[in-house]
């Protein structure tokens, strides 16, 4: 026996290793170099953002802008047609353009008929079906986003296209999600998504429900105090509270495509001084997301059917991976908004830059970057097929339109038809195996144009040419630095500089959304009023 | 001199790698030969500029204290001196003096006539250190992913180049890392504890020797790995730790560039995914 | 060299069974198990055994069988009994304390903590038992107990992990869930939470000792295994009487770095790396949340924390934030 073994089992042994180790290498998405990488901070401490060249994002096609309406002599939308409650004040060239544009956004595959039952009566006006109503409260969504948070989404702004991404349902949501009780005899679950596909899905969505609404926990995990107070208790969060923020952040994170340090400095996560303005942005992004996963979405409970809601019946809700899908700014900041600003914003004009660039100051940039120029890889906007057909070709919503699942948030919610004639559709590109994580299903991956986010080197220059018309223009984003002047009180474009503050100063700990949900109204444009102490002089936090 | 009751037999020529004769002497305790020479080179050169670097900034807390590497905007190029040249410059003195440091380790092995594990066991701590300051910022492409020379400035580095990866107690090859740590340091518990024991058992006993050692283990966890077993093992262990500590850095940027957590997607989508439950 | 040193052994020396030395103060026999692994026989001794039970073992181990069945069963109940389900997820899986709702009540529904309270009192137990066989089995054989006390420092740690903090605490749900991936956020979570876990200096130490000790190890270990050849792994022997392999290793690590260890001493300065690890860590776990609720604040207060260079403009910060900046 033992001579048998003293031959072969080297032989096992290293045919076992050999084949753990070829495992290891092969069967885990690894990426290779060249890496791309930002610096955020200082030299020295590692701030740095990393990105492989091959990275391919998902849902990441740019769909181009439809030929401008010819409004000349067009009547009024609501003169043309009826029941018309949001977009009434358009001309009928004008509103049927982002008619159009929106059946290529949001239901390429089903047309005019997925939101208007052409048999009933009514004909265009009929409200029988539900995605009507949920279309004309996401219309006054984008338009109360692009209109009243310039503060996260100026210059680029949103549109329908930023969510759905040609999906009926935009890729990435989340539901309510209770926290396993504890009144079984054994077995308290964790709240994990055991049946998940991806991390991302399998993380609990407890953290969403907790921070992205209105009713939100407090984020202040951390002690301002170095010592424990004189009565002895911690001035900390309950550990499970950290946990759930911690979850949070990460999801946060691996949304925008980003790391912890793309905002904080990690040895003192809580202080502002030595953050990244970067910072301000998700801030405002997260207000951004409870109001309107709670003025918006969360009202839409009664309108949508029970097979479009959550366990808890809840519609889905937006996180911060709902429009940036792994790019710290959606479709790398490809302004489509700028063609449909008439419709899609509440005062027809773009989304007011002053807020960031009064936090950015026109000097916010990466440090420092490495990699190779991008700029010959800028991706164009994928030509639309023809869209006037749509409205001719429309089908009627298929059983498929409504079978989102609700497990599956984060997959397309309609993957079926892929050859679906005449109507609008993101071109179609190859799987990529290094794609993020979230997977979308079948052909309906698009894979279009290259994430422009952390393309170093695209544009370290400022770009005051550019504004406006690249959808790059000045937002503080990695590799494309802000261009404008710092604002001072007489800015041009400012409207009311006198409302000092009030949008970007609610408490982070208050409990009360009230003043979140709010702040962000016609002061927009001002910086918050409480200046204090910045990075540079604080670097001795003493 | 400096030399113990038995040590003069032992002090004899030869076994040099380089330079025969020249430097085949002893200043006091230390052996010298050639790389003697050149580890004494780096080690004066980079503790001087490391003084050179301190004198420029205005610290005055050892804790404080930090030669920072270049921002990454230099790639893989020299930096001037006060931006992280003098840290690109320290880092060759430190490979330069590490490196001396194992060959003349080789040399006393050769004149001692024992074998080679102490340096080859450095090696290991020394491809730890190379891994993070000259392979991973090689294949990141910057020199400035090197780790800063500071007490607490090396650790504000660590801990966000942890939090580059939102959880790095994901990293697979961390995991196997911490585990060797905490493994060889329970071994070396254990095989310390064993040996005081046996050669210090109390009032009234006498000394044991190796099959007390064995004895008490076999009574105690039903195994004796043995006295030569056990040195074996724990070098083992210890160099296990040190290759997937450098394992673990390396693959973090070059060949990972997002979360840890997120990595394992594949583990859900391989065919361990089927036969899902819900709860 | 050759085959002396590698990393396994190439030829296996497979004497007579080795019943053991005479217990001088113990009842119990030995368990005389008279089995030989080839594989353990691969890396060191190919003896299995024997084994000495006694009471202590018996009830440690059943305490310990106890616990694992209860942290188990509670993971195969969170997938509804799926075996399946349990083997997959089993890294996810958890026995978590109970909420902080119920501070430190022993008396938690089973359910909601109760399990991780039981389940924790039976491998405290088990554990506990299995050091007093430590310290006994040593006493039996007439040698000192150097060992149990190293193994104290590590219940010290777990102790101060799972039962002192929160007791310091005044709840249970401060205490680590049993779990891999579970105990892993917990600890990054922590970290976190308690400003910065690098800053805190029994980390830092116990950081210095666990390297130190791996360092220790393969220094001690390569040591050893490189004077093999002149008997060196008799450690015992030559500490009482030295030899030329003690003499050997002593004027290596003379001659490379000026100064050298016995091979006594060089047990005793691993005792003590080994011990201070867990210990030092101890003390950093017992005055996190009691007395210091941000160590990295704690850096600053002391001047520890090197500054940087700010790269970006002055820029607005919440409000909220200037009161949490540090007066």
């Amino acid at each position: 026996m033992s001579t048998k073994h003293v031959r072969y089992s080297p032989i096992v042994v290293g045919v076992i290793s050999l084949a753990l180790v070829l495992v290891g290498l092969t069967v885990p998405p690894w990426v290779f170099p060249p890496i791309e990488s930002i610096e955020t901070g200082p030299a020295a401490i590692e701030m740095v953002q990393f990105k492989a060249a091959s990275r391919q994002l998902p849902y990441n096609a740019r769909p181009v802008a439809l030929e401008p309406a010819d409004n000349e002599g067009s009547p009024q939308a609501s003169e043309v047609y009826q029941n018309v409650q949001v977009l009434g004040g358009l001309t009928d060239a004008e509103f049927t353009r982002l008619m159009l544009a929106i059946t290529e956004w949001v239901s390429p595959e089903q047309g005019c008929e997925y939101c208007h039952n052409l048999e009933s009566e009514e004909g265009f006006a009929s409200d029988a079906l539900y995605t009507k109503k949920v279309a004309r409260t996401m219309l006054q969504m984008v338009r109360h986003i692009n209109t009243n948070w310039p503060e996260h989404v100026a210059p680029s702004g949103v549109t329908c296209y930023t969510c759905h991404r040609g999906q009926n349902v935009p890729p990435r949501t989340w539901y309510d999600q209770n926290r396993p009780g504890g009144d079984q005899f054994m077995g308290k679950p964790r709240p994990w998504h055991l049946e998940a596909k991806t991390i991302r899905q399998f993380f609990p969505d407890v953290p969403f429900t907790k921070y992205l609404k209105e009713e939100h926990a407090s984020a202040r995990i951390q002690s301002s105090d170095p010592l424990v107070s004189r009565t002895g208790r911690a001035e900390v969060a309950l550990e499970q509270d950290a946990e759930d923020m911690y979850l949070f952040m990460m999801q946060v994170s691996n949304s925008l495509g980003v790391n912890c340090t793309y905002c904080h400095n990690s040895r003192a996560f809580r202080d502002w001084s030595q953050s990244t303005p970067f910072r301000w942005i998700a801030y405002w992004g997260i207000r951004m997301t409870r109001d309107i996963n709670s003025n918006y979405i969360q009202p839409l409970a009664s309108v949508f059917p029970d097979n479009r809601k959550g366990p808890l019946g809840d519609p889905a809700k937006a996180e911060c991976g709902t429009c940036h899908i792994g790019n710290n700014k959606p479709l790398g900041g490809y302004n489509l908004l700028e063609h449909y600003l008439v419709g899609l914003t509440e005062d027809g004009k773009a989304p007011d830059p002053a807020p960031k660039e009064a936090i950015l100051i026109g000097e916010a940039k990466p440090t420092a970057v490495t990699g190779p120029d991008q700029d010959a890889a800028q991706p164009a906007p994928a030509p639309a097929p023809v869209s006037e057909e749509a409205i001719g070709q429309s089908v009627a919503p298929g059983g498929s339109g409504d079978g989102v699942e609700y497990r599956s948030q984060e997959e397309p919610a309609n993957t079926g038809g892929e050859d679906v004639s005449g109507t609008v559709r993101p071109v179609p590109q190859d799987q990529d195996a290094n794609a993020p994580s979230p997977e979308p299903t079948g052909d309906a991956a698009p894979r279009g144009a290259e994430p422009s986010q952390l393309d170093p080197g695209t544009t370290m220059q400022p770009s005051e040419e550019q504004n406006g018309t690249e959808g790059t223009a000045n937002a503080p984003s990695a590799g494309q630095p802000p261009s404008n002047p710092p604002p001072a009180d007489d800015t041009p474009g400012k409207e009311e500089p006198a409302d000092v503050g009030t949008p970007a100063a609610p408490a982070e700990g208050s409990t009360n959304g009230g003043a979140d949900g709010a702040a962000p109204a016609a002061g927009a444009a001002t910086p918050p009023a409480n200046r204090g102490p910045a990075q540079g002089t604080t670097t001795r936090f003493d | 001199m400096a030399m113990l009751s038995f040590e003069r037999k032992y002090r004899v020529r030869g076994g040099t790698l380089v330079g025969g004769d020249l430097f085949d002497f002893w200043v006091g305790p230390f052996y010298v030969g050639f790389f003697g020479v050149t580890a004494i080179f780096f080690a004066l050169l980079g503790s001087l500029l490391i003084f050179y670097d301190i004198s420029q900034g205005n610290e005055t807390n050892i804790f404080a204290f930090s030669v920072n590497p270049p921002s990454i905007k230099y790639g893989l190029g020299l930096a001037p001196l006060d931006e992280g040249g003098t840290w690109q410059l320290v880092t060759m003195c430190a490979v330069g003096a590490f490196a001396s440091w194992a060959l003349r380790e080789f040399e006393i092995c050769r004149k001692l006539g024992i074998g080679w594990h102490v340096p080859i066991a450095y090696s290991f701590a020394i491809l730890a250190y190379v891994s993070l300051v000259v392979i991973r910022p090689l294949l990141l492409g910057a020199w400035g992913h090197g780790f800063p020379y500071g007490i607490m400035s090396h650790l504000d580095w660590v801990s966000n180049v942890g939090y580059q990866f939102l959880h790095f107690h994901y990293n697979p090859a961390h995991m196997l890392a911490v585990t060797f740590f905490f493994t060889t340091t329970m071994f070396l518990g254990l095989h310390a504890g064993v040996i005081l024991g046996a050669v210090n058992p109390g009032e009234g006993e006498v000394v044991k020797y190796g099959e007390h050692e064995n004895a008490y283990f076999r009574d105690f966890i039903c195994y004796s790995i043995g006295p030569y077993g056990i040195h074996r093992l724990g070098l083992f262990f210890a160099l296990n730790a040190g290759f997937w500590s450098a394992v673990c850095i390396i693959i973090s940027g070059p060949f990972w560039d997002r979360g840890w957590p997120y990595f394992f997607d594949f583990y859900l989508k391989t065919p361990a995914a089927i036969g899902n439950v819900a709860y | 060299m050759g085959s002396y040193s590698s990393i396994y052994n190439r030829i296996q020396v497979r004497g007579p069974f080795d019943p053991g030395v005479p217990l001088k103060h113990s009842s119990d026999e030995r368990i005389q198990s008279k089995t030989f692994s080839y594989w353990l026989g691969k890396i060191g001794d190919p003896q299995v055994g024997p084994l000495y039970l006694g009471w202590s073992g018996a009830a440690s181990l059943a305490f310990g069988f106890i616990a694992i069945e209860i942290i188990g069963l509670n993971m195969w109940a969170s997938v509804d009994w799926d075996p399946y389900a349990f083997v997959r997820n089993l890294a996810f899986l958890s026995l978590d304390p109970p909420p902080a709702k119920y501070g430190l009540n022993p008396l938690v529904p089973l359910g909601d903590g109760g399990w991780w309270i039981l389940a924790g009192f039976f491998l405290t137990t088990s554990i506990l038992l299995w050091w007093v066989r430590s310290y006994t089995r040593a006493r039996a054989l007439g040698m000192g107990t150097h060992t149990s006390w190293a193994f104290a420092s590590a219940i010290f740690l777990y102790l101060s992990l799972g039962l002192f903090r929160p007791i310091l605490m005044g709840s249970w749900s401060e205490a680590v869930p049993f779990g891999i991936i579970t105990h892993l956020n917990w600890t990054a979570s922590v970290s976190v939470l308690y400003g910065n876990w690098y800053y805190n200096p029994f980390h830092m130490l116990s950081i210095v000792f666990l390297y130190g000790s791996t360092m220790l190890f393969a220094m001690h270990g390569a040591t050893i295994l490189a004077v093999s050849r002149f008997g060196g792994e008799r450690e015992a022997e030559e500490i009482v009487d030295r030899g030329t392999a003690a003499e050997r290793g002593a004027l290596f690590w003379r001659w490379t770095m000026g100064f050298n260890a016995t091979f006594e001493s060089i047990h005793r300065w691993a005792w003590w790396f080994a011990v201070l690890t867990t210990f030092t860590g101890a003390i950093g776990v017992l005055l996190t949340g009691t007395v210091v609720d941000n160590w990295y604040l704690w850096g600053v207060k002391h001047g520890i924390a090197p500054s940087y260079p700010s790269v970006y403009p002055s820029f607005p910060i919440p409000d909220e934030a200037t009161r949490s900046v540090l007066q």
